[in-house]
C-alpha cells in the first residue's frame, strides 16, 4: 500500500481550519484504497467512484468529530464502506418495495453484474472466485486484510467490530476457505 | 504464514488488478466542496422529490388493492381490512425476511458473536430464532398478555443484534413530527427510545455517516450499542419496560 505522508496530522488540522487543498492531498494519498473497499461492496466502478466521492465529502464534514492523532485511513475507509452499504441497503429496499407492490421482479431491477478484479494467474484467480462465495462477515474480514492490505486493527475499525472477532473470523474464513478449494481440487500445501 | 494458501493471499494484493486504480475523484471532491453553498437548493429538490414519491406511492397504494394489501401486511395500517392466514406470527416472520432459522440452542454457533438473550419468564425465550445475511441475529416473540402484538403482526418483540454498523449511535434524525426520540442509557450505554409513527429511522454513527433503518414492526424502538455489538429491540411495550428487557440480556451459552 501507499506509505502515508509524514504530515498527515497536519493535512488534517488544515482541513478542520477550510483548507480544502490540504483535503485534496488526503484524498490524493487515500483514494485508491477508497475506491477498492467502495467497489469491494457495490461491484461497480461508476457506482464506487460515487460512494468515494460522496464519502469523502461527508468525511470532510466529519473532520471535526475525528480524534486528533487517531490514525485516518481506517476512520476514512469506514465512512467508505458505510456510504457503499447504504447504496446497497438503499438498492435491496427499493427492490423489496418494488415487489411488494407489484408483486413481481422489476425488470432490471438486480444488482449490477460484477466487475471483475483481474489476476495475474489462474490459481490467484480461483482463490478469488472462492473467497467470493464465502459467507459476507468471513468474505469482509479476509478481503480487506488481504485485498485491501490493511492490518487486524484497521480491518476492527473500518468494519466497526472488535479485533478479536477480526482474528476469529480470519481463521474461520481461511477454513472455510480451504475447504472450498479442497473440494475443487486444488493442492495449497 | 503456514501453508501455501495464506502466502497466496499475502501476496494476492500485488497481482490484483482493479477496474477502479485508474480513477481519481480528487478534482470532482474538491469541486462538490467547493460548491457546497449551491449543494442546499440541490437538497431541497432531493427532498421535494422524495416526498412527491411518496404522495405518488402512496396514491398507488390506495388505488390498487393488492399493493394496498402488500403494504397493510407490512405497516399494519390503519383503515386497511388486513387479512392473515391461520398463524399471522408465522406469515409475518417469514415475510421480514429475518434470515435462516436456529434453534436457540445452535445460536452460538451459527453467530460471530456472543449472543445475548433475556433472562428471566418475562419475556422468556423467543419463540423463532434467525441469523440474517450480515450475520445479524434476530429474535421473535409472538404476542401474549404481556406482549401486544404490533399492528396486526402478531409479533410482540423483536430483538436484533449484530456486528455490522455497530459504532456507537451519535443521534437519530427523524422525519415525522409525530415521533419522540430520547436519549436513554441501557446499562450505562448510549441509547435511543423511539415512539410514535412508524417511519424509517435514519442513524447517525460515530463518523458523522448517516444510515438509514427501516422499522420493521409498527412499535416503538430502543436502540444502543455495547462492546461493539449493536442491539434493536422492538416492542408495543413502554420504555420502562423495554429497558427492563435491554439490561436483563446475558449470554446465551451461560
Amino acid at each position: 500500500m501507499e506509505g502515508r505522508p509524514p504530515d498527515e496530522q497536519e493535512l488534517i488540522e488544515r482541513s478542520c481550519n477550510g483548507d480544502t487543498e490540504a483535503f485534496g492531498a488526503l484524498v490524493r494519498t487515500h483514494q485508491k484504497a477508497a475506491l477498492r473497499v467502495a467497489f469491494l461492496v457495490v461491484r461497480d466502478r461508476a457506482e464506487a467512484e460515487d460512494v468515494t466521492q460522496e464519502a469523502f465529502v461527508n468525511a470532510y464534514n466529519a473532520l471535526g468529530r475525528f480524534r486528533a492523532g487517531s490514525p485516518f485511513r481506517p476512520w476514512m475507509l469506514r465512512i467508505v464502506r458505510n456510504e457503499a452499504l447504504n447504496r446497497v441497503r438503499g438498492r435491496k429496499r427499493q427492490e423489496f418495495y418494488a415487489r411488494q407492490l407489484f408483486t413481481e421482479s422489476v425488470p432490471g431491477g438486480a444488482a449490477p453484474s460484477p466487475e471483475t478484479i483481474l489476476v495475474a494467474d489462474s490459481s490467484r484467480s480461483a482463490v478469488l472466485a472462492a473467497m467470493e462465495r464465502l459467507p459476507e462477515k468471513y468474505r469482509a474480514v479476509l478481503y480487506h486484510r488481504y485485498l485491501i492490505d490493511l492490518s487486524e486493527a484497521e480491518v476492527a475499525r473500518v468494519l466497526g467490530i472488535p479485533r478479536g472477532t477480526v482474528k476469529s473470523r480470519a481463521s474461520r474464513g481461511l477454513t472455510r476457505l480451504r475447504t472450498l478449494l479442497e473440494a475443487e481440487g486444488w493442492d495449497h500445501k | 504464514m503456514s501453508d501455501r494458501l495464506e502466502s497466496m493471499l499475502s501476496d494476492l494484493v500485488d497481482g490484483l488488478v482493479w477496474p477502479v486504480d485508474s480513477t481519481s475523484v480528487e478534482q470532482s471532491v474538491l469541486d462538490n466542496l467547493g460548491s457546497r453553498q449551491t449543494r442546499r437548493p440541490e437538497r431541497r429538490r432531493k427532498l421535494t422529490y422524495a416526498l412527491a414519491a411518496v404522495f405518488l406511492i402512496s396514491v398507488i397504494v390506495y388505488l390498487v388493492p393488492p399493493a394496498r394489501q402488500a403494504v397493510a401486511n407490512l405497516f399494519g395500517a390503519a383503515g386497511i381490512q388486513i387479512t392473515f392466514g391461520d398463524s399471522p406470527f408465522d406469515d409475518v416472520v417469514a415475510d421480514l425476511g429475518l434470515g435462516t432459522e436456529v434453534a436457540i440452542g445452535d445460536i452460538d454457533d451459527a453467530a460471530d458473536f456472543e449472543v445475548l438473550a433475556p433472562m428471566g419468564s418475562d419475556p422468556g425465550q423467543p419463540d423463532r430464532v434467525y441469523v440474517g445475511e450480515n450475520g445479524e441475529v434476530n429474535m421473535a416473540w409472538e404476542a401474549r398478555s404481556q406482549l401486544p402484538a404490533a399492528g396486526n403482526t402478531g409479533i410482540g418483540l423483536l430483538l436484533t443484534q449484530g456486528l455490522e454498523g455497530s459504532g456507537e449511535y451519535r443521534g437519530v434524525k427523524t422525519v415525522a413530527p409525530e415521533t419522540d426520540v430520547e436519549s436513554v442509557l441501557v446499562d450505562g450505554a448510549q441509547g435511543f427510545w423511539i415512539e410514535g409513527t412508524p417511519h424509517a429511522l435514519v442513524l447517525v454513527d460515530e463518523t458523522g455517516v448517516e444510515r438509514e433503518e427501516t422499522r420493521r414492526l409498527a412499535a416503538n424502538v430502543l436502540l444502543w450499542a455495547r462492546d461493539g455489538i449493536s442491539y434493536r429491540l422492538e416492542t408495543t411495550g413502554d420504555l420502562a419496560s423495554a429497558i427492563a428487557i435491554a439490561e436483563s440480556l446475558s449470554p446465551v451459552s451461560r
